[in-house]
C-alpha cells in the first residue's frame, strides 16, 4: 500500500522533471530550427543577427551583449509571447501597458510628440514665402479628441483651434483608428474641411465622396506594441477621384499613383496612402491653379488626396527623409503656398477632481 | 548572467544540466566550477580574475591555517586569519566602496563566504578543504553566486564531497526555481513599476495613499526580488544535489522588528551574528556593550548593501528600533494583540524601506515622512489612477507576502503557469517596436 503510494508520487515527480526538460530543450531546438529573420514587420526594425566571437569582443563583454540581443530578437513565436503578457496585464486591470492606454470600445491611445522641428520650419517658410501663404494643421492624437473613450482618471492635452474643434464636433464618427495612432481618412477630411474654410477655399462636400472599404482587418502600431486588440479596424478610402500623375523621390522610384493597393495586405497597411513616407512626392493634377508645398509627417498621407482638388501642383516633402534643407529647395520650385501637416505634442495628465468641476493636470503619469 | 533571462533559461541551464548529469559523480565539482566560471565570465569577463584570486587565496589560507594549528603555531594562525580578513575587506573597500571602479557582481557574497571559511577553519569548526575543485565549486557555485544566500562553508561541506542528483531533487528544484522566477519577473518587476511611477510625482501632488502605495510597492518589490532570487538559488542548487538553507521566512508576517530580522535575509543576519556580534561580546558583557554591539552590527549590515549614505542610515534606523524593542517595546507588544505588533512592524518596515530606496537620504526621509503626516491630502485622483492600474497586483503581492499563497507553491500547475508567464514577460521586456519614431 505504502510503496504503491510512493511510486505514484515518484511517477508524478518524474513526469514533472520530464516536462520541464522537454520545454527547455524543445524551445532551444525550436530556436535552432526557426530560420533567423532579418526584419520585424510589426516592430518596423532590423533584428539582431548572430554575432561572430572575436577575442577582443569577448574580453570586453560586447560579444555577450550582442549574443543575448540576437537570442531575444530571434526567440520563437515572439509575438505570441507578447500577446500573452498583454492579456495577463489586462486581467490585472492595467489601463496603461508599455505606454499604450487601454480605452473604451476597443480604442488604444498613446501620447504623441513632435516628429520634427516644425515650428522652425514654419518660421523659415514664412520668411521665405511670406506669412500669408503659410498655414499649418496641428494633428491632435486620438486621445485628445475622443475624450469619451479615454480611460477614467486621465485626460490628454488639447490645442484649441479650428481643426481640433471640427474633429471634436465629429468625435462620434469613425475618425481615428482603434489600433493605430493615425486618423482615418474621414478624420483627415474633417481637418481638411476646417482648414479649407479658414483659407477661403470651398471644401469638397463629404456627400460627394463615396467611402470604399479597402481593408477590413487592419491592425496598426498600437496593436504592434501589445499584440492585442479588442476589435480590428476598417480602412476606408474617400477618394475625391482626381486623376493625378504622381512622381516619387524625383523619379528615383518606380511607384506611381496616390494609393498603393498592393500594400493593403501587408502588416503596414497605412502605407496604402502615398506609400508611407518618402522624401519628396510630386503630384500633378493638370487642373486648377497654384502650386502647394506640403511639409508633413505621415498624418498628411491620407489628407493629401483632398488637396489635389484645389491645386494644379502639389509638392510633398517629408523633412525627415529629405537630404537637404526643404525650405530652400522649395524656394526654387515655384511654390505659391505652403501647408504644414504634422502631429501635435499631446501629453497625458491625471485629472484631479476637487468637489465641483474637473481640474486638469496633476502631473504626468506615465 | 542573470537567472531571469532567455540566455540562462534556454541555453545555459539546459546545457549545464546535461553536462553535469552525464559526468560521473566524482568529477561533478570540476563541472560545477567550470560552469560557474562561464556563468560569471559571461557578464564580467575581467572580474573573473578577481573571483579566482579570492578563491585560490583563501584555499591557500585554509591549508596554512590547518598546518599552523597542527604544529601549534598560534601566532602564524593569527597572522594568516588576519591577512585573509584584511585582504577580503580590502577587496570590498576597493571595489565596492571606493566608487571608482564598477562593482564586480557577487563580490559581497563570495568575500563573505570565503571569510566564513577561514574563520571556521581557524576556530577548528571545520577541517580545511584539500580539494581545490571542491573549494572552487563552493566559492563560485553559480546558483548563489550573484545574489546569495550567503552559504557558510560548513553547511555544504558534506555535500561538496558527496551528493546525489535524483528525480526528487529535480522535482523540488524545478518547483522552487519556477516559483522564484515568477516572484522576480511577475511580481517584483511589475510592482516595481508602481514605485517608479510614484517617485516621479512631485511632493506637492502627493497624497498619503499614493505615498503608501509607492513605499508599499517598493517594500514588496524588494521582498519578492530578493526572496525570488533566493528561491531560484535554492531550487537550482537542489537540482544539482545541494540542500541550501532557507533565506526568507515570510518576514512580512512578523509581529516585531526583532522577529522581522530573524525572517529576512536570514543567511546574512546569521553571518553578522556569528562573526561580528558574538565575537564582540554579544549580550554577555552588560547592557551598554550589547547596545554598542547592536549598533556596530546594524551599521555594518547597512553599508553591506551599498556605499550610499541611505544604506547606513537604513541600517542604523533598524539598529535603533531593535534597541528600543529590547528595552521596552517587546514587553509592551507581548501585552497587546499580535495584530497591533504586526501593524507597527509593517509601518516601521515600510518607512525603513523607503529610506533604503532613495539614494539621497534627505529625499528618502522626506518620502517616508509623507507616509505619516507630510502629504497635503489623503487621496486624490492620482491615487485612484494608480490604484486602478496596480490595485489588483498590489493586493496579490500583499497576499503572497503575508503567506496566503504558501500552499499554492506546492502545485506543479502553478509552477508551470509561473514559468510560462515569466518567459512571456521576459520576452516582452526585450520587445522594442519603433513606436516613437512615428511612421
Amino acid at each position: 500500500m505504502e510503496t504503491g503510494k510512493k511510486s505514484g508520487k515518484g511517477k508524478k515527480e518524474a513526469v514533472c522533471c520530464l516536462v520541464f526538460l522537454l520545454l527547455l530543450y524543445g524551445l532551444w531546438a525550436a530556436d535552432l530550427l526557426c530560420p533567423d529573420r532579418l526584419y520585424s514587420d510589426w516592430e518596423k526594425r532590423l533584428l539582431a543577427q548572430k554575432p561572430a566571437p572575436e577575442a577582443e569582443d569577448v574580453l570586453n563583454g560586447s560579444y555577450m551583449e550582442a549574443y543575448e540581443e540576437w537570442l531575444t530578437d530571434q526567440f520563437p513565436a515572439r509575438d505570441r509571447w507578447i500577446g500573452l503578457k498583454t492579456r495577463c496585464e489586462l486581467l490585472l486591470g492595467k489601463k496603461e501597458i508599455d505606454g499604450i492606454f487601454i480605452g473604451k470600445d476597443g480604442y488604444l491611445f498613446s501620447e504623441s510628440d513632435q516628429t520634427a522641428d516644425w515650428d522652425r520650419l514654419e518660421a523659415q517658410a514664412e520668411e521665405q514665402f511670406g506669412e500669408e501663404t503659410v498655414s499649418r494643421i496641428h494633428v491632435p492624437a486620438a486621445g485628445a479628441v475622443l475624450t469619451e473613450k479615454v480611460p477614467y482618471g486621465i485626460s490628454f492635452s488639447m490645442r484649441e483651434d479650428a481643426v481640433s474643434q471640427n474633429l471634436t464636433a465629429h468625435r462620434a464618427e469613425y475618425i481615428y483608428y482603434r489600433t493605430d495612432h493615425h486618423w482615418t481618412m474621414l478624420g483627415a477630411y474633417y481637418a481638411y474641411e476646417a482648414w479649407a474654410k479658414e483659407r477661403g477655399l470651398r471644401p469638397v462636400p463629404l456627400s460627394g465622396l463615396l467611402p470604399e472599404t479597402v481593408r477590413e482587418d487592419f491592425l496598426g502600431s498600437h496593436y504592434a506594441r501589445l499584440h492585442y486588440a479588442e476589435r480590428e479596424d476598417t480602412m476606408e478610402l474617400y477618394d475625391p477621384g482626381m486623376a493625378c500623375s504622381v512622381v516619387y523621390d524625383l523619379g528615383e522610384s518606380d511607384l506611381s499613383g496616390l494609393y498603393q493597393p498592393e500594400l493593403l495586405t501587408s502588416e503596414d497597411a497605412y502605407r496604402f496612402f502615398l506609400d508611407g513616407n518618402h522624401g519628396v512626392v510630386q503630384i500633378d493634377t493638370g487642373q486648377g491653379k497654384g502650386h502647394l508645398a506640403v511639409l508633413k509627417d505621415s498624418f498628411a498621407n491620407c489628407l493629401i488626396p483632398f488637396l489635389s482638388v484645389h491645386y494644379r501642383k502639389i509638392t510633398v516633402v517629408d523633412p525627415r527623409y529629405f537630404r537637404s534643407d526643404p525650405v530652400s529647395w522649395l524656394a526654387g520650385q515655384g511654390v505659391t503656398e505652403v501647408l504644414i501637416v504634422a502631429q501635435d505634442t499631446v501629453t497625458v495628465a491625471v485629472t484631479v477632481r476637487i468637489s465641483a468641476g474637473i481640474q486638469p493636470a496633476m502631473g504626468i503619469c506615465s | 548572467m542573470v537567472f531571469s533571462s532567455l540566455l540562462f533559461i534556454f541555453r545555459f541551464l539546459p546545457a549545464f544540466l546535461a553536462v553535469y548529469r552525464l559526468t560521473p559523480a566524482r568529477f561533478r565539482n570540476q563541472v560545477l566550477f567550470a560552469g560557474s566560471l562561464v556563468f560569471y565570465a559571461w557578464g564580467e569577463p575581467v572580474y573573473l580574475m578577481l573571483m579566482l584570486f579570492s578563491a585560490f587565496f583563501d584555499y591557500g589560507n585554509g591549508l596554512m591555517l590547518e598546518y599552523a594549528k597542527k604544529h601549534r603555531k598560534t601566532g602564524l594562525a593569527g597572522v594568516v586569519l588576519t591577512g585573509s580578513i584584511l585582504v577580503n575587506l580590502s577587496l570590498l573597500a576597493i571595489f565596492k566602496y571606493s566608487g571608482v571602479l564598477p562593482l564586480p557582481v557577487g563580490i559581497s557574497f563570495y568575500t563573505f563566504q570565503t571569510m566564513s571559511y577561514t574563520i571556521d577553519v581557524y576556530r577548528g569548526e571545520v577541517p580545511a578543504q584539500r580539494n581545490l575543485w571542491a573549494f572552487g565549486a563552493y566559492v563560485s557555485m553559480f546558483p548563489q553566486l550573484i545574489a546569495g544566500p550567503v552559504v557558510k562553508y560548513r553547511d555544504v561541506e558534506a555535500e561538496l564531497a558527496a551528493r546525489t542528483m535524483d528525480v526528487r531533487g529535480g522535482y523540488e528544484g524545478i518547483g522552487r526555481f519556477c516559483t522564484g522566477l515568477g516572484k522576480k519577473v511577475l511580481l517584483a518587476n511589475q510592482i516595481g513599476l508602481l514605485w517608479e511611477a510614484v517617485q516621479k510625482i512631485p511632493p506637492e501632488q502627493m497624497s498619503m495613499l499614493t505615498a503608501w502605495l509607492g513605499s508599499g510597492a517598493f517594500a514588496l518589490q524588494l521582498y519578492f526580488d530578493f526572496s525570488g532570487y533566493s528561491d531560484m538559488a535554492i531550487g537550482l542548487a537542489r537540482m544539482l544535489g545541494f540542500h541550501l538553507k532557507e533565506n526568507f521566512d515570510y518576514p512580512y508576517t512578523s509581529g516585531s522588528i526583532t522577529e522581522f530580522w530573524r525572517r529576512w535575509h536570514i543567511s546574512l543576519g546569521q553571518w553578522f551574528r556569528e562573526y561580528v556580534y558574538i565575537p564582540l561580546g554579544g549580550n554577555r558583557k552588560g547592557f551598554l556593550v550589547q547596545m554598542r554591539n547592536l549598533l556596530i552590527v546594524w551599521a555594518l549590515t547597512g553599508i553591506w548593501h551599498g556605499r550610499g549614505w541611505n544604506f547606513l542610515i537604513w541600517g542604523l534606523y533598524f539598529g535603533v528600533l531593535l534597541i528600543l524593542e529590547k528595552c521596552v517595546l517587546l514587553r509592551w507588544l507581548a501585552r497587546v494583540p499580535r495584530l497591533c505588533g504586526h501593524i507597527y512592524t509593517m509601518a516601521a518596515v515600510t518607512a525603513g524601506m523607503t529610506i533604503f530606496a532613495v539614494e539621497d537620504p534627505g529625499g528618502g526621509l522626506r518620502q517616508a515622512w509623507m507616509l505619516f503626516a507630510g502629504a497635503p491630502v489623503f487621496c486624490n485622483m492620482q491615487s485612484i489612477w494608480l490604484l486602478s492600474n496596480y490595485g489588483i497586483l498590489f493586493f496579490l503581492c500583499l497576499l503572497g507576502a503575508l503567506g496566503a499563497g504558501k500552499r499554492l507553491g506546492k502545485y506543479p500547475a502553478v509552477w508551470a503557469a509561473a514559468g510560462i508567464l515569466s518567459v512571456a514577460y521576459i520576452v516582452d521586456a526585450s520587445y522594442n517596436p519603433f513606436l516613437y519614431f512615428r511612421f
